[in-house]
């Protein structure tokens, strides 16, 4: 930020230089942004679940993945098309990977327990990390990143500390998660679903919708980037991981852990409140995710508000997948100067006036934003992230 | 700043022990009470990968001679890593599901179907409120994990970090924190070269039965 030190040697910055996701609004961050923007939901009724007792619910699913005659997962077929619209610069193949889901693969053990075929032994998330790598041709080391909700921008958090540490100079991160009748059955036996389609911030808000989704961030060291010619789509400039210790489903009621990981991603930043222009919030549309982490950002911003909005009520709670999603979703807004507006909002909550709003809010390109994720355990995090052009030359 | 294993504790099939103290027993119901400082509520009710990983936790805990719930503004928090991560829970869950007609799916069961579910159990119960994270590499290895958590201690994110690898039926967890500091009154029990192999598998002591 403008006059304020930086510790950091410049050439461990760590740049994102290439992107794209699948949501349910399609394929690519623009299609993603165009329909949030516009306040349009993709939230639908999703054909596989329609032997469910919550097929009528609306969720945030990718249309054109399905094949009965494939036997791979839902979240390699996302994955896989990714990997077929790229062009250009091949990753290095020694590239890190981190591979971040809640889930994984899990529509495999759901075929091999009602019958369907192939073995519930070999589900694992080592096999899905084995076949990530083989797809992407990767011969560095690579790992499963995964908590909760949290896991991707929990890995963007990893992948940049490594880069800043002289760990890696090239990290890859890919997270994906399915809707599946495993994921939806378990937050239907919560109560945490709710039938008429998520509405973050929303004064009758009544549940999250799931979704689901894939994406990449590739990610490089600033000498690095320099040294091949990449130029950058935005960095992580800090990152925060905090625990509530409170409950396995349940946030702490007054955000805050929350609060805690907010404030060591700004701290990592080194960055304070004054410099956040927007915040890409969690807002995953139950009760008491939406009033903590209302709690946790008035703790932190004090009095000030700035405008802040969730993607959930468009896409859906794409779970392991949603920070990255996020992310990729803030660098954008930055791009335009305007927060996004909340999706399915029709009555704020009194507690979000202020901070959410039903159309796009203009804010100060030149500030960074804050991506906040939050997952059962209690597990909460938070990103700073600033457009390429944002921190002056330090020396 | 070197970073060293101020307790190792572990659990495995009707095993349990620590490596600092070179404790090995017969891992019995009121042994496991015994093992935690405070009751466990709920206990009985965790699934098998997080009682042994919460076990694991507290003797390591009391290996390096440290109570909990820690002193404030100690930040301790805790990395996982492990074979086939909540696959047990996975099964139990979905096949529960299945055999009730896929009506409805039992809350207390789906909860633990996450592979940071058992880190999630330990930290609530030990007052984590450090980082919660499973970051496991192929095969399971805690290479990355321990990086990871080495990586968070030098930062200063937190204080200490609980390093745990979770296997079938077994559980090892090393309390890690910055040589020096004050978190442990005692030695370590074994520098961070050795962590990764101890923790990994391979048994850190005979055990003999009582």
């Amino acid at each position: 930020m403008p006059g304020r030190g930086d510790m950091r040697p410049l050439d461990r910055r760590a740049f994102i230089v290439e992107c794209d996701m699948v949501t349910a609004y399609g394929w690519g961050v623009e299609a993603c942004w165009e329909g949030i923007r516009a306040g349009r939901t993709a939230l639908r009724p999703c054909p596989r679940l329609k032997r469910t007792e919550f097929k009528d619910f609306p969720m945030g699913h990718v249309e054109d993945i399905e094949d009965p005659a494939r036997c791979d997962s839902h979240v390699m077929r996302m994955i896989g098309g990714l990997w077929e619209r790229r062009s250009g610069a091949a990753f290095p193949s020694e590239s890190r990977l981190l591979l971040a889901t809640a889930k994984g693969e899990i529509d495999l053990l759901e075929r091999a327990l009602r019958g369907e075929g192939g073995a519930a032994s070999e589900c694992t998330l080592e096999g899905f990390l084995a076949r990530v790598r083989s797809l992407l041709g990767l011969s560095g080391r690579g790992a499963i990143v995964s908590s909760a909700c949290a896991s991707s921008a929990a890995a963007l958090g990893v992948a940049a500390a490594m880069i800043r540490d002289g760990e890696a100079e090239c990290v890859l991160v890919v997270a994906a998660d399915a809707v599946t009748e495993f994921a939806a059955s378990g937050f239907h036996s919560l109560m945490a679903l709710d039938p008429a389609g998520a509405r973050p911030f929303d004064s009758a808000r009544a549940g999250l919708s799931a979704g689901e989704g894939a994406a990449y961030a590739f990610l490089m060291s600033a000498a690095c980037a320099r040294r091949m010619g990449r130029a950058s789509l935005g960095e992580v400039k800090g990152f925060g991981l905090c625990a509530d210790a409170n409950h396995m489903t349940g946030p702490a009621r007054d955000g805050n852990g929350l609060a805690r990981a907010i404030e060591a991603a700004l701290l990592a930043a080194g960055a304070t409140t004054d410099d956040i222009g927007s915040v890409s919030a969690h807002g995953t549309g139950t009760p008491y995710n939406d009033s903590m982490e209302l709690k946790a950002l008035s703790r932190v911003f004090g009095g000030r508000k700035v405008p802040a909005y969730s993607a959930k009520g468009g896409l859906g709670h794409t779970m392991g997948a949603a920070g990255l999603i996020e992310a990729l979703l803030a660098l954008r807004s930055m791009d335009a100067g305007e927060t996004p507006p909340t999706v399915n909002l029709s009555a704020i909550d009194p507690e979000a006036r202020g901070w959410v709003s039903m159309e796009p809010v203009r804010f100060d390109p030149a500030k960074a934003v804050l991506s906040t994720n939050s997952g059962f355990g209690g597990v909460n995090a938070a990103l700073v992230l600033e457009r390429p052009e944002m921190g002056p030359e330090r020396r | 700043m070197r970073i060293a294993a101020y307790g190792i504790g572990w659990a495995e099939g009707d095993a349990m022990g620590a490596l600092g103290r070179g404790l090995s027993i017969r891992r019995t119901p009121e042994a496991e009470r015994d093992s935690f400082q405070h009751p466990f509520k709920n206990y009985s009710r965790l699934d098998g990968a997080s009682r042994d990983a919460a076990l694991a936790s507290a003797l390591a805990l009391a290996d390096a001679g440290v109570s909990y719930p820690f002193d404030s503004g100690i930040v301790a928090g805790m990395a996982g890593a492990g074979p086939a991560a909540s696959l047990s829970s996975d099964i139990e869950y979905f096949m529960d599901y299945l055999d009730n007609g896929r009506i409805l799916g039992r809350a207390n069961l789906f909860i633990y179907t996450l592979p940071t579910s058992p880190l999630a159990e330990a930290s609530i119960h030990f007052g984590l409120l450090g980082p919660c994270l499973y970051l496991s590499d192929a095969e399971g290895e805690p290479g990355s994990a321990l990086a990871y958590a080495d990586r968070t201690l030098r930062s200063g994110a937190a204080h200490a970090m609980l390093l745990a690898h979770i296997g079938r039926g077994r559980a090892a967890c090393a309390l890690l924190a910055p040589e020096g500091s004050s978190f442990s009154a005692r030695a370590p029990a074994a520098g961070i070269e050795q962590v990764e192999i101890t923790l990994s598998g391979r048994r850190p002591g005979p055990w003999e039965p009582r």
